[in-house]
Order: C-alpha cells, then sequence, then structure tokens
C-alpha cells in the first residue's frame, strides 16, 4: 500500500508525467477512434436473415 | 498549449503505430492455401486484393453459395477431400452469393487468377422468379470489389452498364450505399463528377483497402486460419475416387438410417418431419423457368468472355425426393436444366452436368445442399477441369 500511495505523489509532482498522461490519453483515443473503423461492420444494408429453401 | 503539443506527439505516435500495424500485416497476409481458400468468411469474400495475394498456380477459384457451410464434416467436402492436395480451392460464397455477386467478385480479381479458369457451383434456388432478393444482395455488397470491376480495363461498358444499374435497383433498400454507387458511376462511367466527388472517392477507397486487409487478417487469427508455410508440401496424386467413393456410401448410409428422403436423420427429424405436412405439395405451381438470375449469370459469362477466364458451370440437380414431396413438377426442372445448358452452349462453356441425380441416394444432406455422393462429383469434376491442361 505504501509503495502505491508513494507512486502515486511523484507521478502527481513529476512534470514528465503531468505532460506524458495528455499524450497517453490521445494516442489511446486515437487508437480507439482507429480501432472502431478497422473493424466495425459498417454496413448501412438492412438486416437479412438467411432462410433455407 | 501543453495539451495542443502533447495532441500531436500523440498524433505522430499514433500515425507511427498505423503505419507499423499496415506494413506488418501487409507482409503477413499470405495465408496456407488451402486453410485460407476453405475458410469461408465475409471479410474474404469482400477483399479481393487479399484473396488474389493468396492464389497461386495450384488454386482453382470456385464460386457458389451455402453448400461450402454444410456437411463440412463429410470426408467428400472439399475442405477435407482436398486438404493435402496440391489443388487448392479458392472457395468463395454463402448463402444468397449468387451470379451477380460473383460476377463483380470475377471482375474484381481475375488478373489474380494464375491459371485464368473458374468455376461457377449453381444452385436452382438461386433461379426463383425475382432472382437475387434486393436485401441479400445489399448484405454481401463489396463496394471495394465493386471499384475494382469498374476500374478493370477487360470489362466492356455495356457490361458495367448492366452491373451498375441492377445494382442500383437491388440497394434501393440501402440509400447511403446506393448513393456511394451513384457517385462511383459519376466518376468511372459518365465522368460527370465533382472534384469533391473524386476527392471522395479516392480517400474512401484507401480507407476501405486498409479496413479490408486489416479486418482479413484479425479475422483470420481468430478463426485459426493457418499461416502459409513454404516448406509444407502437398500431394500431387489425383484423388482415388473409387474409394472416396466407397467411402462416401458408407458414410451416408450411416448418417441416413432409414428416412425416405436419404438426407442426414438428424436433419431429417429438425427440418423435415416438423414440416412435412404443410410443405406437402406445396411448390405445385413453382418454376424455374423465368428468373432474373439468368441475365445476371448471361452477365457473368459475358465477365468471363471478356477477361479471357475459362469458366465451368456445376449444373447442380435438386433434391428429387423432397422436391416430389412439395410437388414440384418435374418438367419444370428439366426445363431449368435444359436452360442452363443452352446458356453455357451459346457463350461455348463446359457444363458440368449432374442433373440426372435427382434421386441418387446420398447425393444430398438436406433439402438443397449437396451431401456425400454430391460432393464427390462435384469435386471430381472440378479436379478435372482444373488439372486438365497440366495433363494434356
Amino acid at each position: 500500500m505504501k509503495v502505491f500511495t508513494n507512486l502515486r505523489q511523484k507521478m502527481k509532482n513529476s512534470k514528465v508525467w503531468a505532460y506524458g498522461k495528455y499524450v497517453l490519453l490521445f494516442y489511446v483515443l486515437m487508437m480507439v477512434i482507429y480501432g472502431y473503423f478497422m473493424m466495425a461492420n459498417l454496413s448501412t444494408a438492412p438486416k437479412f436473415i438467411y432462410a433455407q429453401f | 498549449m501543453k495539451k495542443v503539443t502533447a495532441f500531436f506527439i500523440a498524433l505522430v505516435l499514433f500515425l507511427g503505430t498505423a503505419c507499423g500495424i499496415h506494413f506488418f500485416v501487409d507482409k503477413n497476409i499470405k495465408f496456407d492455401p488451402h486453410s485460407f481458400g476453405a475458410w469461408i468468411n465475409q471479410h474474404k469474400f469482400f477483399a479481393g486484393d487479399e484473396i488474389k495475394t493468396n492464389i497461386d498456380d495450384n488454386t482453382i477459384v470456385v464460386l457458389g453459395s451455402s453448400e461450402f457451410r454444410h456437411g463440412t464434416s463429410m470426408s467428400t467436402h472439399p475442405v477435407n477431400l482436398f486438404k493435402n492436395n496440391s489443388m487448392h480451392m479458392m472457395m468463395v460464397g454463402a448463402g444468397y452469393y449468387q451470379s451477380l455477386f460473383h460476377s463483380v467478385e470475377l471482375a474484381a480479381i481475375e488478373d489474380g487468377i494464375k491459371n485464368k479458369k473458374v468455376v461457377l457451383i449453381l444452385s436452382p434456388q438461386w433461379f426463383k422468379k425475382k432472382g437475387v432478393l434486393a436485401p441479400a444482395y445489399a448484405s454481401r455488397f463489396s463496394e471495394d470489389n465493386f471499384i475494382a470491376m469498374l476500374q478493370n480495363k477487360h470489362i466492356s461498358k455495356e457490361t458495367k452498364e448492366y452491373i451498375i444499374k441492377r445494382s442500383k435497383k437491388l440497394l434501393r433498400g440501402d440509400p447511403p450505399t446506393k448513393d456511394r454507387v451513384e457517385k462511383y458511376e459519376r466518376i468511372f462511367m459518365t465522368g460527370t463528377a465533382s472534384l469533391s466527388d473524386r476527392q471522395y472517392v479516392h480517400f474512401y477507397r484507401k480507407f476501405l483497402a486498409e479496413k479490408s486487409k486489416l479486418s482479413i487478417y484479425a479475422a483470420a487469427k481468430v478463426k485459426g486460419v493457418k499461416d502459409y508455410d513454404p516448406s509444407k508440401t502437398y500431394s500431387t496424386e489425383e484423388p482415388d475416387w473409387q474409394k472416396y467413393a466407397v467411402k462416401a456410401e458408407a458414410e451416408g448410409r450411416e448418417a441416413v438410417e432409414d428416412n425416405p428422403f436419404y438426407v442426414d436423420n438428424r436433419i431429417y427429424k429438425r427440418e423435415f418431419l416438423p414440416e412435412l405436412k404443410k410443405k406437402k405439395d406445396s411448390a405445385i405451381h413453382s418454376s424455374y423457368a423465368k428468373s432474373r438470375e439468368y441475365n445476371d449469370l448471361r452477365c457473368f459469362l459475358r465477365v468471363c468472355q471478356e477477361t479471357g477466364i475459362e469458366p465451368m458451370l456445376v449444373l447442380q440437380p435438386v433434391n428429387g425426393y423432397w422436391y416430389d414431396h412439395l410437388g414440384f413438377p418435374k418438367e419444370e426442372r428439366q426445363i431449368y436444366y435444359q436452360k442452363i445448358r443452352d446458356l453455357a452452349g451459346e457463350f461455348g462453356v463446359q457444363v458440368a452436368d449432374f442433373s440426372k441425380e435427382e434421386y441418387t441416394p446420398y447425393y444430398f444432406i438436406d433439402k438443397v445442399h449437396l451431401g456425400w455422393k454430391g460432393w464427390l462429383d462435384v469435386n471430381e469434376s472440378i479436379y478435372k477441369f482444373a488439372t486438365k491442361n497440366e495433363k494434356q
């Protein structure tokens, strides 16, 4: 627990982290949008249910 | 200011990652030819460029529909029969993938087909009056392949116009896609597109190409499609058809048990029995004699002609026992078979004609899909067609 609180304090005081967290946030956001557009089914076709003869 | 610079650093990192993914996938998009060819997945059908990458000298492109997905545990299903053979089938199709879709697909991939041959497995059920259903076509419409078809210089203006006209009609339930098709028409056909339309399509095509590459790679990994192994060896021997015939008979007998339709008994209990009474003589007035599908098939054959691809049509029979139960007139079935033969004759195209097998036991696994003996005959005809020049 102490290790965690120490780490938290260190991060709070760190100038690199203060800046890096925004870089990380924007990067994750961009990757999520990219992943969505690359993997999502973007078809606007109405649903078609396969029915066997 | 701090947030703005953070945004640009993140953007650079993101672009670096995206480029890394692009090059990694590009390098690893070639899969095991049998594993990829036998993989039935819409991502694959929509990705013409990736199909071309996975076609080699021994690949025969086989276009069909739902038969690929049914009965994959039978030893005569191509998934199993050609597993270790040097001839690989590149199967394209699932339920409701019909002649028009295959025309577009073929036009998109023809320059990647090394042996210049293609097989189209025709299902009689495609030839209902309306042909392909609009919602089915819309849900199976690949814009990537459609644009590739429009860019194909071997395809005549008339053929493209026919495909565009049919597609626009069938896409009426999907206005955004229909609008884009009209945009493609303005760019590639009439030349009346605005600069913004051209820029939009240029960007959208690149986006679609990237999307299809990534999604096919991810889907193939999830579904366990095997990686390409250049050291893997395959048997160059022709399959022992006699041995498979004995196997087909034995497997068929065991699965059918004693049902009067000679189909898999589990399917008989699940799908036939509950509606046996209701379906009796329900198709007395049915016919496959008049259908829009004939013109779509004609379009497919024109694509073959214009691109120099040699096609073989596989004329599947109907399940005679089931169609008799439906009351579907025998004369009407003969009219359908004859119309296909006539059309093939008109284009000088080879037909693997199995219309005489309507009543062959174990030919079907269910009401419409090929079974143990059915697949065996079809596979043999495809193998002989694919390898005929090598033997001559």
